[in-house]
């Protein structure tokens, strides 16, 4: 799995729901999401956004009118998983750690490495596909991976 | 010896139905039974070592952790229901219940979780319910139930409905369970006020303008009628339309056009009509006061939804009904209602129905901080009702007396209706009311409508 943000000059702007300095456990129970803006491979700004909804489609359209390209996030429900794949939202789920860490490993492309995911990692990631992207541009069919389509956006590691 | 009493407790622990898993003080995963992996979906390979939080992917896990709480208090944290997301992406509700661990020398070492997935109890539940139930709509009265059953043959045809019912009723939770339920349910759902609008705004708002038909109208506004296109426009409080209105009205439902303002086409319609309305609309077709035609026109399906007071058999599944509600949008765990607290609802009238029920749970939430609601988290109804329980009767005589008046008083002063209630002859009735000195009002024109 591939998980790290775009070197070269596009924009990337994720969101993490968070609890305190951690990534949430569940982002469906989640209170407020930071989300962080990157630039050529650099962040350049974040804002901590509380989330004033309990309902999932409501979550999904606050994701989409934040115009976030990647959500990272620990575990997720199947049917947010779903709306937010089908919404063009890349993502990075299952994931474990402090925002510091996580944000820094995101930057340098070591997402991927054991620490940084949850148990049941590898099952989600077969659920988490399935369905068709119907998102936007550089995302689209890209589920779980978030990755920027190859070509367009250098990666660092692997 | 001590080998083999660990050895059985690993059977016993392996072998019992409810997950269970014990963590370090360092939240780190020690141990991890078999239910617990089936429950979870996660394989003890991969959760021993891991924090708690990141295996059991809890509601809780961040707010309010029972096993924290069984650890500080130095107690047990007793079947507390919370959600968790298992490793297929599913939601799960189980019952949690937690309490701290000590080393031999009495030092605090961590916890143990056990849990039970309730998701099996919930479905009987549901399936129990199912015959009690038609979209969001709870009940188990009977002419609720007869509603249900009609319903999805309302739903199928295209004939207008009027739903008729108290305020608080739930007319509009009926008209969307109607459209979910028609082959329209794809469509848009338009609800409107009619109430709630003056006259001239309600008109633009149901048909729409041109630009120029008014000051200020710089571009075409859209009516309701144009968006619910296809599918249902729901008219609620359609007695307190103008008697202009209800002409045009009629014209939309004899004709299926109508003019926005300031145009000079017509617009055609196929939106479904669902109107409701507290009023009796009969009574004001007689006063003059609404269109026999348009009432008629209307009048196709005529549905009466029976407020709370006549269905109060309905209260503890409504109850628990938001009790889960409220559970679930404020991540709280209250566990219910005490028997005396719900007689003490049972006692009142519910002048606004269900709406109120709502925000008295709600209200309840606020006081009560988990546990069980009990009385004092219900708010004072009037003091007739409040001291009914507690009144010292003087004498045999006063209590007959008084329970007579609120008999009498439920069934609109009618004497008949309350005799046959009683299960007495009314000329007994006559009799008691006489000898008791009872002043009995005369009925009024409209008693409510038994069906």
């Amino acid at each position: 799995m591939l998980l790290s943000v775009s070197q070269e000059d596009d924009s990337m702007r994720i969101a993490i729901p968070v609890c305190e300095q951690h990534v949430a456990t569940v982002a469906d129970f989640a209170d407020s999401v930071l989300v962080v803006d990157f630039e050529g491979g650099r962040e350049i700004k974040r804002e901590l956004v509380p989330v004033t909804t309990g309902i999932l489609p409501a979550r999904v359209a606050m994701l989409e009118d934040l115009g976030v390209d990647v959500m990272i996030c620990g575990a997720l429900s199947r049917p947010f998983a779903s709306m937010a794949v089908h919404s063009g939202i890349g993502l990075a789920a299952f994931i474990t750690g402090t925002i510091a860490e996580v944000l820094s490993a995101f930057s340098s492309g070591t997402l991927s490495e054991p620490r940084f995911l949850m148990p049941g990692h590898m099952q989600a990631r077969q659920w988490c596909t399935r369905g068709r992207c119907r998102g936007r541009g550089r995302f689209r069919g890209r589920g779980f991976d978030m990755q920027p389509a190859p070509g367009r956006h250098g990666r660092r590691g692997t | 010896m001590a080998r083999k009493t660990s050895t059985d407790a690993g059977l016993i622990i392996e072998s019992i139905a409810d997950g269970l898993f014990t963590v370090d003080e360092n939240w780190r995963i020690t141990s991890f039974n078999r239910a617990a992996e089936e429950i979870t979906g996660i394989p003890r390979e991969e959760a021993l070592g891991r924090m708690c939080k990141d295996v059991l992917h809890a509601s809780c896990c961040e707010t309010n952790c029972p096993m924290r709480e069984a650890i500080q208090a130095g107690s047990r944290v007793v079947s507390r229901i919370v959600s968790i997301v298992d490793s297929s992406g599913a939601v799960r509700s189980i019952s949690i219940s937690a309490s701290g661990l000590k080393d031999s020398q009495g030092r605090p070492s961590g916890g143990v979780e056990t849990f039970r997935d309730i998701g099996s109890i919930e479905a009987v539940r549901n399936e129990v319910m199912e015959g009690y139930s038609c979209q969001d709509i709870l009940s188990v009265n009977h002419r609720m139930r007869e509603i249900f059953a009609i319903l999805p043959a309302v739903a199928d045809s295209a004939s207008t409905v009027l739903l008729e019912g108290e305020t608080g009723t739930g007319k509009e939770l009926f008209a969307r369970a109607i459209h979910n339920l028609s082959p329209r349910r794809a469509q848009p759902f338009i609800a409107l006020n009619c109430g709630a609008l003056p006259d001239t705004l309600l008109e633009s708002e149901l048909f729409g303008y041109k630009a120029g038909a008014f000051t200020d109208a710089k571009r075409d506004k859209p009516g309701r009628f144009e968006l619910a296109q296809g599918g249902t426009i729901f008219l609620d409080e359609i007695g307190d339309i103008s008697a202009a209105l209800q002409v045009r009205l009629l014209r939309v439902i004899q004709e299926k056009t109508y003019e926005p303002l300031g145009g000079v086409r017509s617009k055609k319609t196929d939106a479904r009509i669902i109107t409701a309305t507290n009023r009796d609309l009969e009574t004001m077709v007689q006063q003059g006061r609404f269109r026999k035609d348009l009432y008629y026109r209307l009048n196709v399906i005529k549905i009466r939804i029976p407020p709370l007071r006549e269905r109060k058999e309905d209260l503890p599944i409504l109850v628990d009904h938001f009790i889960a509600r409220f559970n679930a949008e404020q991540g709280k765990n209250l566990t219910g209602m005490s028997e005396s607290a719900l007689q003490y609802l049972l006692r009142h009238d519910f002048p606004g129905n269900i709406r109120e029920l709502e925000n008295i749970i709600e209200r309840a939430f606020i006081l009560c901080r988990s546990g069980t609601i009990t009385r004092q988290h219900l708010p004072r109804f009037t003091p007739e009702e409040d001291l009914d329980q507690e009144k010292n009767y003087d004498t045999l005589k006063t209590m007959e007396a008084s329970f007579l008046m609120r008999m009498l008083k439920k069934n609109d002063w009618n004497r008949k209706k309350t005799a046959e209630e009683l299960g007495i002859h009314k000329s007994t009735l006559f009799r008691k009311i006489r000898s008791l000195g009872i002043d009995v009002p005369r009925p009024s024109k409209n008693p409510p409508e038994h069906d």
